[in-house]
Formats: structure tokens, C-alpha cells, sequence
């Protein structure tokens, strides 16, 4: 066909016999072989089969320059007469070995890639933590900004880090839950001040943040790395296209200085003030460097790597922190994108949060609790991990935050197993007190103190294993026995604050049990008896404090923004409005139509 | 002074060079005729974990002199069913769409030709494309509603059709 040219071509370029070298490339090894440009291409694939190992000559197929080599052709007739020169092989699958010829394909759309190799490394394991992969789909949480307080980013990348972990916390019965679960995820988002003024001026942005579909499917993307990771290629391929588009690189600043800045601002602030805890900060921290677009790339130039990163390799550098300014920057450049970064970011505290109250819960709550918190706990590095997170006072005021607001709680206390429910549950009193307590206990530095003791912890792990068995032996009598024998078990001089603490109400097990840390803590810790019976007098007479919202009131406060839209347009029958926005699951547009046509 | 074709001939050349020493996985790349830049040969491996798999399915990139400023036409030589792949083998993806506006409001004017795609995105986005057939607007209508309908069934048998003669060419 084609060949006559070549050949003459050849002949005219070297001389007849020349040794070249052709690197043979397959799925999964490169070789190199030294051949005389003359030989032909059956040669070829015999000297292959003997690097190879393999028997079957029939099996292998030589592709170059988009034409299949045949066996009797020479390799200069298809212009292979440079050295470095590479062609492909693939060894057909069939006959004696099946499996040989099967690629591993990452995920099926796209075909391995040379230039998304490093993607490898962050779904491989923990190994390469340390140098986050340019395109790890879980960079843009973990944030690795420069120099800002907090190891919650550090943390949070160890966590991010290890897709096994993520994936168990994901799959977890509490995250599940959790993530299906509108009204809780907002209650997450809205309880940031900040946060909330955004929405509202964005109302775009609250669309998306008020749609419970998005948000979970956001979820779901976050839990499949290869899902994430198509997301995060295919979004920096779209904006290097808006920036390509006439006005599209203004329409990418506007963005950024009009969503994404606020955005951050609003983390920032928050962290800095540290007047309440923002789940969202280790998420931003990475965005503080300004975008900047590559120069070694502009558009309408060549450009050989299949899906560039427009914004990452700006400074060429690899450490963490320039790659995170990049994929930050994609959060704010799209919708969807912010869409999925934000609840993520949120989430990852909230996993935090809902790995430990998976823990105590498996601890405390009996045998129907998830088995994964406490063989976290009782895992030397997801205990580690537990501590540090426990010394770290965003989580506190995390933590405390969640506590304080009433819908949240009340939806921890449906995830928590029946036996556990029941006995403190469906009393909205102990449910407050225990509230309160464990408020008590976390701005107690002494109770931190021992919660980020290992041996204590320890004690307490062993306790509430104890507790666990007591309880399936002998249901509700246990918690009576316990004051005594948890505070002499591990620690002797607290027995007379166990045994003077009143006899509780059966049922009241967990409001005991957590009386009974603090109690353990303030004498653990050689302080006066006073404060002993401070704290466990502040459980007792703390009641009430939980805020009771009829189904409408709160109804209006999760679509507050929307209500005020809405409002604005001239629907004022609250009522209305409210019913259509419940139906419309927080969308605006639905609603109005429902407005309209209802 | 370069004039768009030169521009496009280079941008061509540097591609077929660059392609050639560093060669993308998924596919292998020249030309038709060694001396018309503007036609390329690829040959397309069926990406593995598809009915295409094991399949080398020939096609043509056919590139305007405007190239790139407007897309190439691509066309499969291998008969190939799939529902974005017309009975004559023509291609039908957004990217490869002239750029502006779809009269028919189907795309957003990023989804289609850009200047900024080289031959290894189209086929990227065409290997892509074989996993992952977009059933809105199939340009093989038979195929589509295979697809759709009958994916293990009819659909798989005709797809392993075209993959068995795919190799028989070798």
C-alpha cells in the first residue's frame, strides 16, 4: 500500500544496515530490543517471545504508527529505522492464557495513562501520603496551605490518605445514615454564620447546598475514588475549556473572586477567631495562593498531555500545598464542584465525629452497635489518630458545637442502637443532661487530659467492654453496678465520688456512664472532691436546656433563605410556601412552579 | 509569516513526533501517507473491562487545512457497532462538533470542538466514548436501542462480531 514510499525514503536516509533499538511497549512492561532495521517483524516478536518467557508466537500483535505489523513485513517498511522509536504490543488474549492480555484498566473509560500515573499512587495505599499526588481526588479537602493553625489538615489528610479508612467511615451504618439524611447535612452547613450569608447571597449556591440529591450524590462521588478522580480530571479539563472561551477566563475570576473568596474568608475568619468551630476550615486552607494559569500551556498551542491541569502545575513544584491550591481552585470554578468539595469537607469532620460515636457507641450501646468503632479504637493507628483528634480543640468545638444544636442531636439519637434509645432517647430530659455533661466534660481539661491519655483511654475502652457484657448479662440493673466497679476498677482513690453519687434512675446507663468519666477525671487528676461533685452536680441539675421546634418552625428555619426568596417575590403566605418547598425538596424554581400551578 | 495551514501542519507534525517517541496507551497514531499530514491512521485497542476489548478497530482522522481552528472527521475503516459510531464508521461525538452554538440546544458550546484538543484527546475521548456510550443523540440508531434494550444480548453479540474481525485482519 503506503509501503513504497517509505521504503525509498529509507534507502535514502541510512545506509541499508542499521542497528537500531525499538522499545516494545505493553500493558504492563516496556522492552527494548536492539534489531536491525532490515529484520523483519516476525524476528522481532521472536526475540520479544524469548524476553518474554512466552511460547505462543501467534498470540503477539506489534502496533505502530497506527498500522498492525505483520510477520513478514520488515521494520523499515513501516518506517522504523530511528532508534527510540516505540511500538506497541499486545498479546491477544485466548487460547492458552486468558488473562495475559488483560490490561489493568482503572476504571473503563479511560485507558491507563502515562500521565495520570501518579493518580495511582493515591488509591495504592498509604505509601504515598507524603507527596499527595497531583491529581488525588481527595486533595481538595486536605487542604496542606502553608503555615496555618490547626493539624486537623494534617489529619485529615492522613484520613484522606487512606482510602480503606474512608471507606470504611463511609460505609459505615451512622455515616450512611448521616449522608441520607438532608436535614442533618444542613444542619452541618447552616451552622456556620459565615457560611449562611453566602448562601444567601449566592442563591445559586444554596440551590445546591439545599438539595439533598446533590448533596448525595456528592456523597457518593466522595466515596468511590475512581469516581472522584474521573470528576476531578474531567473538571480541570472544562476549565482549561471556559478559559479558552472568549470571557472565560474573566468569568473564572468572577467566580472566584465572587464565591470562592467569600468562601474562604468565611473559613478563615472563623478559624482564626476560633469563636466556633467551621467544618469547612481544613478544606479552604489550601486555596490561599491565587490561581494562576500556566504559561507553559495557553491555549490554541500544542498540548500533549491528555488532560492537562490548568491551574496545578503553575509553580511545577509537587509538594501538597501547590496541588491543592489547584484542585482548590476547582471547587470554586464550577458548580458542581463547589458542590462537591463542600459537603466533603464537611463531612470529613463529621466523619471524624461519627467514628467516635460509632465507637462509643459500639462500647456502651450493646451488642447491636457497629463493631468498626471500637476495633478502630483498639487499632494502635486509628488510635492515635482518635487522640490527636482529641486534642485538637476544633474538633472540641466541633464537637460541642453538634451537641448545642437540638436537631442534630436528635438525629445522633435515632442512629443509636434501640437498647441505648431507650433508655435515654425518649426521655428529653436525660437526653439534655447527658447534653450538657458532655459538654461539661469537654471544656473540662482534665477530661481531655485523660481522653488523650492512652492508658486511660485504655481503662476506658476496657470499662465500656465490661459495660457492654454487664449489660447483655443482666440488662438493667447494670448501670447500678457500674458507678462502683468502673471508678474502684481504675482507679481507687475515686471510689468515694462513684459511690456517693445517688443511685441513678434505671436506664439512665449512658448519663451515668459519662457522670462517671468526669467525675473520674477531676480525681484522676488529684483535684479538690469539690469540682468532683461540681461536675456531676452539674449533670444532675441541668435539665431542659434542649430546644423544642415544632415541625414547621423548623421546616422554616432549613428553608430560610429559600423563605425569604420567596418572600421577596411576593408569595407571603408563609404557610404555602413552606409546603411547597418541603415538596420541592428546597428548590426554589420547583417551588414556585408548585406556587404558580398548586 | 505562518499561514493557518502551516500553523495546522506544524501543530500536526509536533503531535505525529511527539506521539510517536512517547506513545499514549490505548492506541497508536500515524499516517495514511507519509506525506499528507493532514490524514491520519489510528489504531484504536477496545478498552479493557468493555465488549470491545481485545478488538483493534482501524480509523481515519481526516483534518481540515483550518485545523485548529475546526475539528477533524474521524471515521472507523473496522466496522465497529456502537451507538455513537454511524453504519459508514463516521464518529458522532460533541467534541468533534464545529465550534459555536448547537442549533438543536443539545450542547454547550465547551462540549464541542476546541481548539485546544489534539489527536490523543479525541482518542481519548472516543476510547472514552466506547465505555461509555452517550444514548441522547446515537448517530447508529440499531445500535442505540441494542444498547439500550438488550445490552447483554444483542448488543454484546454484535459488538464481539466486529471484535473477531477486527482480529482476523491481523
Amino acid at each position: 500500500m503506503e509501503v513504497c514510499s517509505y521504503q525509498s525514503h529509507t534507502k535514502m536516509a541510512d545506509q541499508e544496515e542499521s542497528k537500531i533499538t525499538v522499545h516494545v511497549k505493553s500493558t504492563k512492561q516496556k522492552i527494548d530490543i536492539d534489531i536491525l532495521s532490515s529484520e523483519s517483524v516476525g524476528k522481532l516478536k521472536e526475540m520479544l517471545k524469548e524476553k518474554l518467557g512466552d511460547e505462543n508466537k501467534g498470540e503477539l500483535c506489534l502496533i505502530f504508527a497506527g498500522k498492525i505489523l505483520k510477520d513478514e513485513e520488515t521494520l523499515e517498511s513501516h518506517g522504523l529505522v530511528k532508534t527510540g522509536l516505540t511500538v506497541h504490543l499486545v498479546i491477544r488474549p485466548g487460547k492458552a492464557q486468558g488473562s495475559a492480555a488483560t490490561p489493568v484498566g482503572q476504571n473503563s473509560g479511560t485507558s491507563t495513562n502515562s500521565s495520570t500515573a501518579p493518580s495511582e499512587a493515591g488509591t495504592g495505599g498509604g505509601s504515598g501520603l507524603p507527596q499527595a499526588p497531583p491529581l488525588n481526588p481527595f486533595a481538595m479537602f486536605g487542604g496542606g496551605g502553608a503555615g496555618l493553625p490547626g493539624d486537623m489538615q494534617g489529619q485529615m489528610q492522613q484520613l484522606m490518605a487512606n482510602p480503606e479508612m474512608m471507606r470504611q467511615i463511609l460505609e459505615s451504618p451512622m455515616m450512611q445514615s448521616f449522608m441520607s439524611n438532608p436535614d442533618a447535612l444542613q444542619s452541618v452547613l447552616t451552622s456556620n454564620p459565615q457560611m449562611q450569608q453566602l448562601m444567601e447571597r449566592n442563591p445559586e449556591l444554596s440551590h445546591i447546598l439545599n438539595n439533598p440529591d446533590l448533596m448525595r450524590q456528592a456523597m457518593e462521588m466522595a466515596s468511590n475514588p475512581s469516581a472522584m478522580r474521573e470528576l476531578m480530571r474531567s473538571q480541570d479539563r472544562q476549565l482549561s475549556n471556559i478559559e479558552s472561551l472568549p470571557g472565560g477566563f474573566n468569568a473564572l475570576a468572577r467566580m472566584y473572586s465572587e464565591i470562592q473568596e467569600p468562601m474562604m474568608d468565611a473559613a478563615q475568619e472563623t478559624l482564626q477567631q476560633q469563636i466556633q468551630n467551621n467544618p469547612f476550615a481544613a478544606l479552604f486552607q489550601g486555596q490561599q495562593n491565587p490561581p494562576q494559569p500556566d504559561p507553559a500551556a495557553p491555549p490554541g498551542t500544542t498540548n500533549t498531555s491528555p488532560l492537562p491541569n490548568p491551574w496545578g502545575g503553575a509553580t511545577g513544584g509537587s509538594n501538597s500545598g501547590n496541588q491543592s491550591s489547584g484542585s482548590g481552585n476547582n471547587t470554586g470554578g464550577s458548580g458542581s464542584g463547589q458542590n462537591a468539595a463542600t459537603p466533603l469537607g464537611g463531612s470529613g469532620q463529621a466523619n471524624l465525629l461519627a467514628q467516635m460515636m460509632a465507637g462509643a457507641q459500639a462500647g456502651s450501646g450493646g451488642a447491636s452497635g457497629p463493631p468498626s468503632g471500637l476495633s478502630m479504637l483498639s487499632n494502635p493507628a486509628y488510635r492515635e489518630m482518635y487522640m490527636q483528634t482529641m486534642q485538637n480543640p476544633q474538633t472540641r468545638q466541633m464537637m460541642l458545637q453538634m451537641m448545642r444544636n437540638p436537631a442534630f442531636m436528635q438525629q445522633m439519637m435515632q442512629n443509636l442502637p434501640p437498647s441505648l434509645r431507650q433508655s435515654v432517647g425518649n426521655d428529653p430530659e436525660a437526653l439534655s443532661r447527658m447534653v450538657q455533661q458532655s459538654e461539661h466534660m469537654l471544656n473540662n481539661p482534665q477530661m481531655l487530659e485523660m481522653m488523650s491519655n492512652p492508658q486511660a483511654m485504655e481503662g476506658m475502652m476496657r470499662m465500656m467492654e465490661g459495660y457492654q457484657q454487664m449489660v447483655n448479662a443482666s440488662g438493667s440493673g447494670a448501670p447500678n453496678l457500674l458507678g462502683g466497679l468502673g471508678s474502684t476498677a481504675s482507679n481507687p482513690s475515686s471510689t468515694t465520688s462513684g459511690s456517693t453519687t445517688p443511685a441513678p434512675p434505671p436506664g439512665a446507663g449512658m448519663a451515668q456512664l459519662l457522670q462517671m468519666l468526669s467525675s473520674q477525671s477531676a480525681t484522676g487528676a488529684n483535684q479538690s472532691p469539690s469540682t468532683s461533685a461540681d461536675t456531676t452536680g452539674g449533670g444532675g441539675g441541668g435539665g431542659g436546656g434542649g430546644e423544642e421546634l415544632s415541625p414547621e418552625e423548623r421546616l422554616a428555619r432549613r428553608y430560610r433563605v429559600q423563605l425569604n426568596i420567596l418572600e421577596g417575590m411576593g408569595f407571603l403566605e408563609r404557610t404555602a410556601n413552606l409546603q411547597a418547598l418541603m415538596e420541592a425538596n428546597g428548590d426554589i424554581n420547583t417551588a414556585i412552579d408548585k406556587l404558580l400551578n398548586g | 509569516m505562518a499561514t493557518p495551514t502551516d500553523q495546522g501542519a506544524l501543530l500536526l507534525k509536533r503531535q505525529l513526533m511527539d506521539l510517536q517517541k512517547t506513545p499514549v496507551e490505548g492506541f497508536s497514531a500515524g499516517l495514511i501517507d507519509d506525506d499528507d499530514i493532514f490524514s491520519w491512521e489510528v489504531m484504536i485497542m477496545g478498552p479493557p473491562d468493555t465488549f470491545y476489548e481485545g478488538g483493534f478497530f482501524k480509523a481515519h482522522l481526516l483534518f481540515p487545512k483550518e485545523y485548529p481552528q475546526k475539528p477533524p472527521k474521524m471515521k472507523f475503516v473496522s466496522e465497529l457497532w456502537h451507538p455513537n459510531i454511524d453504519k459508514n464508521g463516521d464518529v458522532c461525538i460533541s467534541i468533534l462538533h464545529d465550534p459555536g452554538e448547537d442549533k438543536w440546544g443539545y450542547e454547550r458550546p465547551e462540549e464541542r470542538w476546541l481548539p485546544i484538543h489534539t489527536v490523543e484527546t479525541i482518542i481519548m475521548s472516543v476510547i472514552s466514548m466506547l465505555a461509555d456510550p452517550n444514548d441522547e443523540s446515537p448517530a447508529n440508531v440499531d445500535a442505540g436501542k441494542d444498547w439500550r434494550n438488550d445490552y447483554n444480548g444483542a448488543f454484546k453479540k454484535k459488538v464481539m462480531k466486529c471484535v473477531r474481525k477486527s482480529q482476523d485482519c491481523l
